[in-house]
């Protein structure tokens, strides 16, 4: 049996095709303005990859804020039902999983067979996503691929007070103004966003072993402030912007034949 | 036409006087004029805010008074701008703050001071209108009031057998116009309303003509009795919100709502002291959030989810009420204790963020 899962999230659309358990291929696009366009990219992308064609799918399950965009999806389940299923698939040991997208975050409890016990989402604000970082990036003269890589450069941490991505990109400038050098700054960032992530996971209450999915989780120096500042070690799965999709195909699995 | 908002406020009051009387739910938009930025901050109460848009906008020029509860601070400063919105009016604008205990009706002094709160409103409504008191008219108006609140406390247990066939904002809208409404002219209405809904269940339903048709339509609703059973607390929600709870498959089988259940709760024993009695059945009530009472609150919202069968409850919290901030993490953990979790839903009384709130309660629906 083979199924698909498509999460449309706000910055990139990722497609998982799994066949009895075991993920055949996976693409990842920009979603870029339109949800529904960039769903049948990723769908037509991991169908060549895969070099399978549409009718041999036979369940197709949509997640992320895009899911009601994707016409072809047999069912949409949220990415938080997703990310549970997709960690808890990757390591039955997972009981917290902390999502870092490209406009919100979230952290959510499992229960020993990846089901949401419970869950905290800040859905009001970017500030601490992959959007930050990019903006942050950007007026760095970086990649986003390429924090990771600056930060390890850093000796220190500058100090990022605010919490907000506009007021934090003013402190950006004064900081580079002062002539504090680039890795410093970049330490900082990350440490701003692993204070803002630990205390919303805090607040749930973080049990081990936990996981980081999302395209943040990509980055090494948010990873490693995160675990300092939760005193945990964290899982990187290898490629953690798929979670959310992979856990939709096992749950279009579990759709089709009634078993995870 | 004198204006109120908090539940805590006596209509009864306004009917033995004569007085036409109008609660504000915040009703900003078409033809309101917005008023609010310029008396109020925008990091306070949406609520408030709305309701002096409501009140004072260009669209409602009828309102003559507003009655204030000092239920919250934002509610406190909400009169503060009524009285300089009204003075703006050039008019004389009637504005009272009805002073309001911070304990519940159990020990006595809290209800005599609040009796005589609602005295000297009395007083300064008789004054301010030229009208006077009367002890029989009082009794009139208690009775139509106390009926209206029996009715929907009736519709309230109807919801609470089908939630699936209700639609919450339906019978939110049903207790907002009993609020703005004569009571012995809403009266046949509301039971034109419970007698249709009580021939749906027994498969004679029929609809007349009369005002109680178009409320009706919009009560009725058909869910899959399926659909986890929730209860709804907090600070007032959106409709769009109770819509889109229901659309994902939730069925509202209660509320703890100002503008909802807590609405019909009070009941007024008739006594020789009017003001005793109103004090006595108004606090008497199961508290609001700003009330000290936390735990025989949490008691009994737990016990309305059981009797509703209610596998969740939705925690509505407006962005910048301390109230709701402060109670909620005690809330949850009391929740969690009884099995039973919570879902946080935060919003400025407006539509706006919907597919956000609808990821929010699809998840928690998935893991009911």
């Amino acid at each position: 049996m083979i199924t698909a899962g498509i999460d449309v999230g706000s910055l990139s659309t990722d497609a998982v095709l799994l066949r009895d358990g075991e993920v055949l291929a996976y693409s990842i696009v920009n979603t870029g303005a339109q949800a529904r366009a960039a769903a049948e990219r990723a769908f037509e992308e991991v169908l060549e990859k895969a070099g399978i064609s549409l009718s041999e799918v036979d369940t197709v399950v949509a997640t992320g804020y895009g899911r009601m965009s994707v016409p072809f999806a047999d069912g949409q389940v949220t990415e938080i039902s997703c990310h549970g299923r997709g960690s808890a698939f990757l390591n039955p040991e997972v009981r917290t999983v902390i999502d870092i997208g490209g406009q919100d975050s979230k952290v959510i409890r499992l229960d020993g067979q990846g089901n949401v016990i419970d869950f905290l989402m800040n859905d009001k604000c970017a500030a601490g996503t992959g959007r930050f970082l990019e903006v942050m990036a950007d007026r760095l003269e970086l990649s986003v691929a390429g924090l990771g890589n600056e930060d390890l450069k850093a000796e220190r941490a500058a100090e990022i007070s605010s919490m907000c991505t506009v007021f934090a990109e003013s402190e950006v400038i004064s900081l580079i103004a002062r002539g504090v050098p680039r890795p410093e700054i970049v330490r900082g960032l990350h440490r701003s966003i692993a204070e803002r992530t630990a205390g919303m996971a805090n607040r749930l209450g973080v049990m081990p072993r936990v996981m980081m999915t999302g395209g943040v989780a990509k980055n090494p120096g948010v990873v490693r402030a995160l675990s300092e500042k939760l005193g945990a070690e964290i899982v990187v799965p290898p490629e953690p912007q798929i979670v959310g999709a992979l856990g939709a195909a096992l749950i279009a699995r579990k759709k089709r034949s009634g078993k995870a | 036409m004198l204006g109120w908002v908090c539940t805590y406020t006596p209509e009864e009051i306004f009917a033995t006087l004569g007085l036409e009387s109008y609660r504000l739910y915040g009703d900003d938009r078409g033809e309101y004029a917005k008023a609010d930025l310029e008396y109020l901050p925008v990091n306070f109460c949406p609520l408030g805010r709305a309701c002096l848009n409501e009140g004072m906008g260009k669209g409602n020029p009828s309102l003559t008074g507003i009655v204030l509860a000092a239920s919250c601070h934002a509610l406190v400063h909400l009169a503060g701008a009524f009285k300089y919105a009204g003075e703006r009016r050039g008019k004389e604008f009637f504005v009272h703050l009805l002073d309001l205990p911070r304990t519940s009706g159990d020990g006595d002094a809290a209800v005599r001071a609040f009796a005589s709160s609602l005295r000297s409103l009395a007083g300064r409504l008789s004054s301010f209108y030229g009208v006077a008191w009367n002890d029989g008219a009082f009794y009139g108006a208690l009775q139509a009031h106390q009926s209206v609140r029996r009715l929907l406390r009736e519709l309230y247990r109807l919801r609470m057998g089908q939630p699936e066939n209700f639609r919450a904002a339906g019978l939110l809208e049903v207790v907002r116009a009993a609020g703005r409404a004569k009571k012995d002219e809403f009266l046949p209405v509301l039971d034109g309303i419970v007698k249709a809904l009580k021939g749906d269940v027994n498969g004679e339903s029929r609809v007349d003509g009369s005002p109680a048709a178009a409320l009706l339509a919009g009560l009725r609703r058909g869910g899959s009795p399926q659909g986890p059973r929730l209860l709804v607390v907090g600070s007032p929600l959106p409709f769009a919100y109770l819509d889109l709870i229901e659309e994902l498959g939730g069925n509202i089988a209660g509320d703890d709502l100002c503008q909802g259940y807590r609405y019909c709760l009070p009941e007024v024993e008739e006594g020789p002291d009017p003001f005793l009695s109103l004090a006595r059945g108004y606090l008497g009530r199961v508290p609001c959030p700003r009330m000290l009472a936390g735990k025989e609150r949490f008691s009994y919202l737990l016990s309305l989810a059981r009797k509703a069968g209610a596998r969740g409850v939705i925690y509505h919290a407006l962005k910048f009420c301390d109230a709701s901030l402060y109670e909620y993490p005690l809330f949850r953990e009391y929740f969690a204790e009884a099995g039973i979790p919570v879902l946080y839903l935060e919003t400025e009384y407006r539509d706006a963020g919907l597919e956000q709130a609808r990821t929010r309660i699809q998840a928690y629906l998935e893991l009911l």
